[in-house]
């Protein structure tokens, strides 16, 4: 389960998230916002990577800033950039990884021959990070965002540069989470994604959380039948004139 | 193009120097000025030394050739050493390359633009080096300026010469190995080349060729006033310029342009050969089976490991295979070996000065120890977010990376102090006495190093590499003297009041209080680290 109150977040006088209050609980979560809409920054306080400027954060009822140690074990991330040690290779990471949340060794070996087999990676075990695409890389991310089974999975823009058949994989693996108990909380922009899969939407602009409904809720309460025009109905369609003429300049050339 | 290509990068370069965050800005610009200081010393080293020969005979000039002939010989082969990394890493292995290929340029477009790069940056060590030697030469044999144009010319194809032959052997490197493995194999034999050659002018005698020193050996003179006498040295791109030189202090002009020419003759193929391999490795590299990565059995241990190791572990494979890092490390630790046989001095060790070889080994050990710490945050780069999301007290983080510097340095420190006590022949028990100061400097020091490294993190994303900037260095070296000297105040005073025990202690107790501290800090800093970017 996450709990945020009050979640605020200035980087200088730029207001990134504002007053963000928001509880999430056994669901595959989907957050929806523009280009700097505030959704990685919420995800990074959620983490305890960023102090919220005011707000708190409780992972299964644990203040991510009180007792930090506790609620990070609970959790899982799969940041928009996971960035990687690259001078290791993917099973000694992952290994790195498994240590750290204290997974007896046996146990860990288990869970990464499975999640290695699950997406493709045993021929990159031996590997250094360093040499894999950047397809593989997130991949690895992911595995090392599941290698402790977390409660609580985050994970920020995670499809993307995944092949279609890894996105196949990992959509049956978060529903399988979802069935176990599992909270989810997913940015993303591909929108068919999130009309597929999701239990309820989050959409953030502007730093403020908009609105959050089930799609059924967002279909009735707005008249529209897909979540694309649902979605930017709601951020307020931009002015696309210079579009026009950008596209007419064109084609008069 | 290729003016355009070289004009993104020498944006880039300013960007990082004039636009960063003012505070960053102003280290940065510091550190450059330092950087100066060590050319200027050289100048004056070489200078000195030119005035006192022309004073002493009337023919100075064959002993000052003989000598610049010499340094430029060695400067040459250094030149070419240190190429062949950078030719192995700006055009096979550097980031930009995807980004370069994809544009509508054309392929020898790109060859030069790396080309001229690497040259550049090749060439910073003849600046350092080759510069002062020059002007030195130029300023005491009163050469008329015009002949500057001529060797102006003549340095430019020296240097581009040399960075041609390291393309070369970067080139022929690559037939056999991986560009990645190439570039890290040949990285750390420059770090040993420069480690060797850092010994050797710590043990050969400058003094021997300095006429107002005791230690002034004639024949030394005479021997480098003969040097240039070697017919071999015809086959030297170092001795054509050398000769280039002499030409012009004699004021001989046209001397001076005939032996432009061997040297053009020679780099001007050297680089369109270069050129040529480059085209023909790609030919070779498309038609040879890949180099196929071999796998290992992997041998999982099943064996439980704390954090705590998990972290060492990661950190210790993170600095072998990053050749720098390595290069680095392996440096500090041969340079502190060969240290006690620069600074031993056979006395009786009666009064407290004469232990300040001990003292200035113990210092040097706590300055490495804390560079090296500094550099185990910094591997960290982008990921450092790994650390801030484990679910770890940040004692466990501060403590790993605290006690793979202690661990590391701890013996070769040891063994450095052991040798200097055989050398100054001093008695068992001093050994020991050292060996307790030593672990207590130690442990401060790498504590401060802690300190400063998070004090003066730096996340800079367009130079992931520079994440730490060299400013926290200054103060890092400047805290670490500091701590020193009053340990070493305490122990003198101990020494002097005949309450040497008492002062041990209280030597020892300071350590851990700055140990603690340091520990403190660095806690509290970490843990309000933000991970932002
Ligand atoms: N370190 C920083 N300093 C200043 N502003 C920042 C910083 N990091 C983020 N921001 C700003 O905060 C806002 C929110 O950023 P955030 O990364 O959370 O957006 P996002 O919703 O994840 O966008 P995207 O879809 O592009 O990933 C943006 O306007 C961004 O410019
Ligand atoms: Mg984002």
């Amino acid at each position: 389960m996450i709990k945020a109150e009050h979640l605020t977040k200035k980087y200088g006088s730029f207001i990134a998230v504002d007053d963000l209050s928001l509880r999430v609980e056994n669901e595959l979560f989907v957050f929806l916002g523009v280009n700097g809409a505030g959704k990685t920054t919420t995800i990074k306080m959620m983490n305890g990577l960023l102090r919220p400027g005011r707000g708190k954060v409780w992972i299964h009822g644990i203040d991510i800033q009180e007792n930090p140690v506790k609620a990070k074990r609970m959790t899982g991330l799969v940041p928009e950039e996971p960035f990687l040690y690259e001078k290791l290779k993917t099973h000694e990471f992952i290994r790195f990884l498994a240590d750290i949340y204290k997974i007896p060794p046996t146990l860990a070996k288990r869970r990464m021959d499975q999640l290695f087999d699950i997406f493709e990676l045993a021929e990159h075990a031996d590997a250094l990070i360093d040499e894999l695409s950047h397809g593989t890389r997130r991949k690895v991310a992911l595995v090392g965002a599941l290698i402790h089974d977390p409660e609580v999975l985050f994970l920020d823009e995670p499809t993307i540069g995944l092949d279609p058949e890894s996105v196949r994989t990992f959509k049956t693996l978060l529903d399988g989470l979802i069935k176990q108990g599992k909270t989810i909380f997913m940015s993303t922009h591909i929108l068919e994604l999130a009309e597929k899969m999701c239990h309820r939407i989050g959409i953030i602009h502007q730093g403020k959380l908009h609105k959050v409904a089930t799609l059924q809720q967002l279909k009735t309460e707005s008249g529209y039948n897909d979540l694309e025009n649902i979605f930017l109905n709601i951020i307020g369609s931009k002015n696309d004139s210079s579009l026009q003429s950008f596209l007419q300049g064109n084609a008069g050339t | 193009m290729i003016l355009k290509l070289l004009l993104n990068r020498g944006l880039q370069i300013k960007n990082t120097f004039l636009d960063s965050g003012s505070g960053i800005k102003r280290y940065r610009l510091l550190s450059l000025g330092v950087l100066f200081i060590l050319p200027v010393y050289i100048y004056a080293q070489i200078n000195q030394l030119f005035k006192s020969w022309s004073v002493l005979s009337d023919n100075a000039l064959l002993p000052a050739t003989g000598f610049v002939n010499l340094s430029l010989l060695g400067l040459f082969a250094l030149l070419v050493f240190t190429g062949i990394p950078l030719s192995l890493h700006l055009p096979f292995v550097s980031k930009d390359l995807s980004l370069l290929r994809s544009l509508p340029l054309p392929e020898a477009d790109i060859w030069a633009a790396k080309f001229i790069q690497g040259c550049l940056i090749n060439s910073t060590l003849f600046l350092y080096f080759g510069l002062p030697l020059l002007i030195a030469f130029y300023i005491n044999y009163e050469i008329s300026a015009w002949f500057l144009f001529i060797v102006l010319l003549a340095v430019i194809a020296f240097l581009a010469l040399a960075y041609a032959i390291a393309n070369i052997c970067a080139i022929l490197l690559l037939t056999a190995l991986s560009a990645q493995r190439a570039k890290y194999i040949t990285t750390i034999l420059v770090a040993f080349v420069f480690v060797a050659l850092w010994a050797g002018f710590q043990l050969f005698r400058f003094s021997q060729l300095d006429p107002i020193s005791t230690s002034f050996n004639p024949q030394r003179l005479e021997q480098l006033a003969q040097f240039n006498t070697h017919s071999w040295l015809d086959l030297l791109p170092s001795h054509w310029l050398v000769n280039i030189f002499s030409q012009s202090a004699q004021n001989h002009p046209s001397g001076a342009i005939v032996r432009l020419f061997p040297i053009l003759l020679v780099t001007i193929p050297a680089i369109m050969f270069s050129f040529i391999l480059t085209r023909k490795l790609k030919t070779f590299q498309e038609n040879r089976p890949a180099l196929i990565h071999k796998h290992q059995t992997e041998k999982h241990l099943e064996k439980k490991r704390p954090p705590f190791l998990a972290l060492l572990i990661k950190d210790l494979n993170l600095i072998i295979r990053d050749a720098r890092q390595f290069a680095q490390s392996i440096i500090f630790l041969i340079m502190l070996m060969v240290f006690p046989f620069i600074i031993y001095e056979k006395n009786d060790l009666l009064s407290l000065f004469d232990f300040h070889a001990f003292a200035s080994l113990l210092l040097f050990t706590a300055i490495f120890a804390a560079l090296s710490t500094v550099k185990l945050l910094a591997i960290e780069r982008k990921s450092f977010y790994h650390l801030k999301k484990a679910p770890l007290a940040s004692q466990t983080l501060f403590g790993a990376k605290w006690f793979t510097t202690y661990a590391t340095f701890l013996p070769v420190a040891t063994l450095a102090l052991a040798i200097l006590s055989v050398l100054s022949s001093a008695p068992l028990q001093f050994f020991g006495i050292f060996f307790i100061i030593l672990n207590g400097i130690l442990a401060g020091a790498v504590a401060l190093g802690m300190v400063v490294a998070i004090y003066f993190v730096n996340f800079n994303w367009d130079h992931p590499r520079n994440m730490l900037h060299s400013g926290g260095t200054l103060w890092l070296m400047l805290a670490i003297i500091l701590f020193g000297s009053i340990d070493f105040l305490i122990l003198a005073l101990g020494y002097m009041t005949d309450l040497f025990l008492l002062s041990l202690l209280l030597s020892t107790g300071y350590a851990v209080v700055v140990f603690l501290s340091g520990t403190y800090i660095t806690q509290k800093k970490l843990e309000k680290l933000e991970w932002i970017y």
